[in-house]
């Protein structure tokens, strides 16, 4: 997006986003009333059984005043994001819903959905048991449909909190029919354990894939490929396409995986969020959400620009628009 | 205590199955080789199918050598690639893959022929089936280097030479580039 096109979007968009803010603060308003009309009667009667209990049981009273006042912050808290959650996905909504108007009409921002649960499964590219993500957005660059989200996937560790996954997943229409599954990851076991050990231990396959070995030396030594049929895995990983994915792992690096199946290329980008507006307790800055909400539209369409799937010469069997 | 008799019995036990997975590995590859090549046969097969659909896309012109359209079909009538070594395979694909480029280019050079729809899907065909064959051939190249190897290396060398294989050749099929069928 040029200065000329955001300075457009931004007049065009910027009583809607004013009006939204009005909002906002109206509903911040809300909360705060709300908030003081819970905390100050709870106080009241955490104070009273406060000093009944030190009249009553002396100095262990002090002990248990803690714990209902602890009691007391943790439930306003909960309660406080429970309340907020929603309303902040409402204003995520609003102000995609804004920017899609002026942008990108036809498209879908839904900022409280995410991808199905098929879509992701079948890509293959995230944990097991992920849960849902956000953000979701639908739309179509040249001859390309395709569907993103956000994930935040951690798991808890006895000592730490281990975060799997934290990124987008995008999904593109393939430019070519493809009845298998063709994954394609960071080379990590032929770096860490070398050659010929991590060669033998991917030999081994990839939940039922099998390893597929590409005759680029530069493409094997940075990614590694399964593949539930080889000759399909290299109908799909052409020496060209090769050569784009090389040039997308350049750009994000390791944070990078695809997934070819179903008619689909699934790409998972660690560390890049989708969301276009985050803290209910923040003014909308229009020139921020812009930013943020135009951000993994940028990476979408330069994926698939990356990739040339709107190159549109094999003879594909059309199928109904599944995004 | 592990008496001689256990351990000469478990380094029989150990060697046996070293044995048993060097040829179960050989086994793999020559099978891999064996489904790499029907793989490869199936989208040349493919490819003899689409050309008489465009010798009769250019029979509808007049202007049109007919001697290109007999050379082609000569080469189609040949005995099925199954029945052909490598080479000679290669040397008919190359020549059925040189007849298809030249019609097409005559097709293209005729700005009625090249408009017709059924030339457009038939251009469309053509360039998905050069693109799987191009894949099935590096299938095939990457399942001959494997087979290759395990041919000339320990232990499954034994396996090879007990029954008289030998190295096979890759293949060196032309393949049709998407740019030459000039599909914008």
């Amino acid at each position: 997006m040029n200065l000329n096109e955001k300075i457009k979007i931004l007049k065009a968009s910027g009583p809607q986003l004013k009006a939204l803010e009005e909002q906002r603060l109206a509903l911040v308003r809300i909360q705060r009333k709300k908030l003081l009309f819970i905390m100050v009667p709870g106080v009241s009667i955490i104070l009273c059984i406060v000093l009944l209990a030190i009249s009553m049981i002396g100095v262990t009273g002090i002990a248990a005043s803690f714990i209902g006042l602890g009691l007391l912050a943790a439930g306003t808290s909960y309660y406080m994001a429970e309340v907020q959650l929603p309303l902040q996905q409402k204003l995520q909504q609003s102000i995609g819903n804004i920017f899609v108007q002026h942008l990108y009409p036809g498209w879908e921002f839904k900022a409280d959905r995410s991808l199905t649960h098929e879509e992701v499964v079948s890509s293959g590219l995230l944990p097991d048991g992920y849960h849902p993500g956000n953000n979701l957005m639908r739309g179509r660059h040249g001859e390309t449909n395709f569907a993103f989200c956000h994930f935040e996937e951690a798991v808890d560790n006895e000592d730490n909190n281990q975060t799997l996954f934290n990124g987008l997943l995008l999904l593109f229409d393939f430019h070519k029919s493809i009845k298998g599954k063709t994954l394609v990851f960071p080379d990590q076991a032929q770096k860490n354990m070398g050659s010929w050990l991590g060669k033998k231990i991917q030999e081994f396959g990839w939940k039922g894939l099998e390893l597929v070995y590409l005759e680029d030396p530069i493409f094997e030594k940075e990614f590694v490929a399964y593949g539930s049929d080889q000759i399909e895995a290299r109908y799909v990983l052409t020496p060209n396409m090769m050569t784009n994915l090389l040039k997308l792992r350049a750009r994000f690096g390791e944070n990078i995986s695809f997934s070819f199946t179903n008619d689909k290329v699934a790409v998972a980008i660690k560390h890049v969020s989708s969301a276009p507006f985050t803290n209910m307790d923040a003014p909308i800055n229009p020139e921020a959400a812009l930013w943020h909400f135009h951000q993994p539209i940028a990476l979408a369409t330069e994926v698939i620009d990356t990739l040339q799937l709107n190159t549109r010469i094999w003879a594909r069997e059309e199928k109904p628009d599944q995004f | 205590m592990i008496t001689p008799i256990a351990l000469i019995a478990l380094i029989i036990l150990l060697l046996a199955l070293l044995i048993g997975a060097s040829y179960n590995g050989f086994v793999h590859r020559k099978n891999a080789l064996q489904y790499a090549y029907q793989g490869l046969e199936v989208q040349l097969q493919k490819r003899h199918e689409l050309v008489p659909q465009l010798a009769e896309i250019v029979q509808a012109s007049a202007q049109f050598e007919f001697k290109l359209i007999a050379g082609t079909n000569k080469w189609l009538s040949g005995d099925s690639p199954k029945a052909l070594g490598s080479p000679a395979l290669q040397e008919r694909e190359n020549k059925i893959a040189r007849s298809i480029l030249q019609l097409t280019r005559e097709i293209n050079r005729d700005a009625g022929l090249r408009q017709q729809k059924s030339f457009v899907h038939l251009q469309q065909s053509i360039t998905e089936v050069e693109a799987q064959i191009s894949a099935a051939r590096r299938a095939y190249n990457a399942a001959a280097m494997e087979y290759n190897n395990a041919i000339e290396m320990f232990p499954t060398v034994v396996f090879a030479t007990l029954s008289g294989m030998k190295r096979v050749d890759t293949m060196d099929i032309m393949v049709i580039e998407p740019e030459y069928m000039s599909l914008e």
